[in-house]
């Protein structure tokens, strides 16, 4: 049987590839990208809304319940009952303290409305396709490692990559995601957080000496530029203590999962 | 002309789905949808394999992170490569070699795929990133049960479907 695609359409379709190639470098291609884009956005809001809810109620179907996430659950609601109550104190005694040095400043974010409307094309990507979904700003307001939040303000991710008409978001559970964090436990323990294969979060490096317990907070320390001090990130699940080693890891899961969210924020400036 | 359309048009609607939809679902997000398309067209001769290939390697490289083009090399070489293989290697058009070329194709178009990021990296126009890790395997293999699975699902389907269109034209035609 005859070969359809003969060398001539392999040279033709070569030379067609160089021609793309070479007109989305020089930028000719951006204009009917981003018409493209925007002229599909909003049925991918409408599917992406429809996927997440199917793979919701597929996940209800085949997971289990489990004691031991009951338990971490308590633990987590004592530790921040209990967080709580400490955080109240020292409002009090802020207060004050502004009081007394006559000084007030108030924190406020500048926040950029976004949504996730897709997965990144590439295979065993974990990059998210977003979207700015606040007229007033557009593609160029934003910038790589601007971190993305939920509306409660838990830290889910930072940009990634922007292009024309969208950008990417990464996941604090991607293993190439890497931010300088805090646990809220009695030394304030720094280190660095990086995301696992399981959608879960690690910190390591973490001194024998430094005491850490499950349902300890984690939030960003705010050492890294473009990321505010005091997100919230996740609660410390389980340790991993080995006398042999110096040093501990720590495993944390995130309270949120980036893959449910549809609606975020971006903090642009702080 | 309308077969064209048609073809560009589903390839376009099987790129949206894939990243917006499936790709989510917790089964069928292993599954390539759009690989399956390009290399259906292939097997059947239709002219539109490789057109279809670039347009919707066109399509995924704007919704990629990663450098333009990438997609659009790999689906031509599955379409190619399907070509050649269906009509040049595979004695028997049934069932088990069909699946066994999907299989096949998906292989190769991952491979595709790392081989063109390798390459870039080499050459210093893309970040280094570690392309084959225990994690991209696992999703190699759950790709390939799962392309055998549903492969074979859409295969049956298409086949009764296909014999029971072509008896009732044969009776509308013929008579009884």
């Amino acid at each position: 049987m005859k070969l359809i695609f003969r060398g001539k359409t392999i040279a033709l379709t070569t030379a067609v590839f160089v021609l793309l190639v070479f007109l989305h470098s020089i930028k000719i291609l951006d204009a009917p990208e981003k018409f493209f884009i925007d002229a599909v956005a909003p049925i991918q809001k409408k599917l992406y809304n429809a996927g997440r809810t199917a793979g919701l109620f597929i996940q209800n179907i085949f997971s289990e319940k489990n004691a031991n996430e009951a338990d971490l659950l308590r633990a987590e609601v004592r530790s921040l009952t209990l967080q709580n109550a400490q955080l109240k104190l020292l409002t009090e005694e802020n207060n004050l303290l502004k009081k007394e040095l006559g000084f007030s400043r108030q924190y406020n974010y500048e926040l950029i409305a976004a949504r996730v409307i897709g997965y990144d094309s590439l295979e065993n990507s974990d990059l998210l396709i977003m979207r700015i979904e606040n007229k007033k700003y557009k593609n160029s307001d934003i910038a790589v490692d601007m971190p993305i939040v939920a509306a409660d303000g838990v830290l889910i991710g930072k940009i990634a990559e922007i292009k024309e008409g969208e950008f990417f978001m990464r996941p604090v559970t991607s293993p190439q995601n890497a931010v300088a964090a805090t646990v809220l436990n009695k030394n304030y323990t720094l280190g660095v957080i990086e995301g696992e294969f399981n959608f879960g979060i690690k910190m390591t490096m973490i001194p024998q000496s430094e005491k850490l317990k499950q349902g300890d907070l984690v939030t960003s320390s705010g050492l890294e530029p473009k990321m505010p001090k005091g997100l919230l990130i996740g609660a410390i699940s389980k340790i991993e203590n080995d006398p042999q080693n110096p040093f501990n890891i720590a495993h944390i899961t995130p309270f949120y999962d980036a893959k449910n969210l549809s609606d975020v924020l971006i903090i642009k400036n702080y | 002309m309308f077969k064209w359309f048609l073809h560009f048009f589903s390839t376009a609607t099987l790129v949206v789905s894939q990243i917006c939809f499936f790709k989510i679902l917790p089964f069928l997000k292993y599954f390539d949808f759009i690989l399956f398309f390009i290399i259906y067209l292939s097997v059947k001769k239709r002219k539109t394999a490789i057109p279809a290939a670039i347009i919707g390697g066109y399509l995924l490289d704007i919704y990629s992170s990663y450098p333009f083009g990438l997609h659009i090399f790999a689906l031509a070489t599955a379409a190619f490569a399907a070509d050649y293989i269906y009509f040049n290697i595979l004695t028997g058009r049934r069932f088990f070699p069909i699946i066994t070329l999907f299989m096949f194709e998906t292989i190769l178009y991952h491979g595709a795929l790392l081989f063109a990021i390798s390459g870039l990296a080499f050459l210093k126009l893309s970040p280094k990133i570690k392309v084959i890790s225990g994690d991209t395997l696992k999703n190699m293999g759950l790709e390939l049960i799962y392309t055998a699975v549903i492969g074979s699902l859409i295969y049956l389907i298409y086949f009764f479907i296909n014999k029971k269109m072509s008896s009732r034209l044969l009776i509308r035609r013929y008579g009884p």
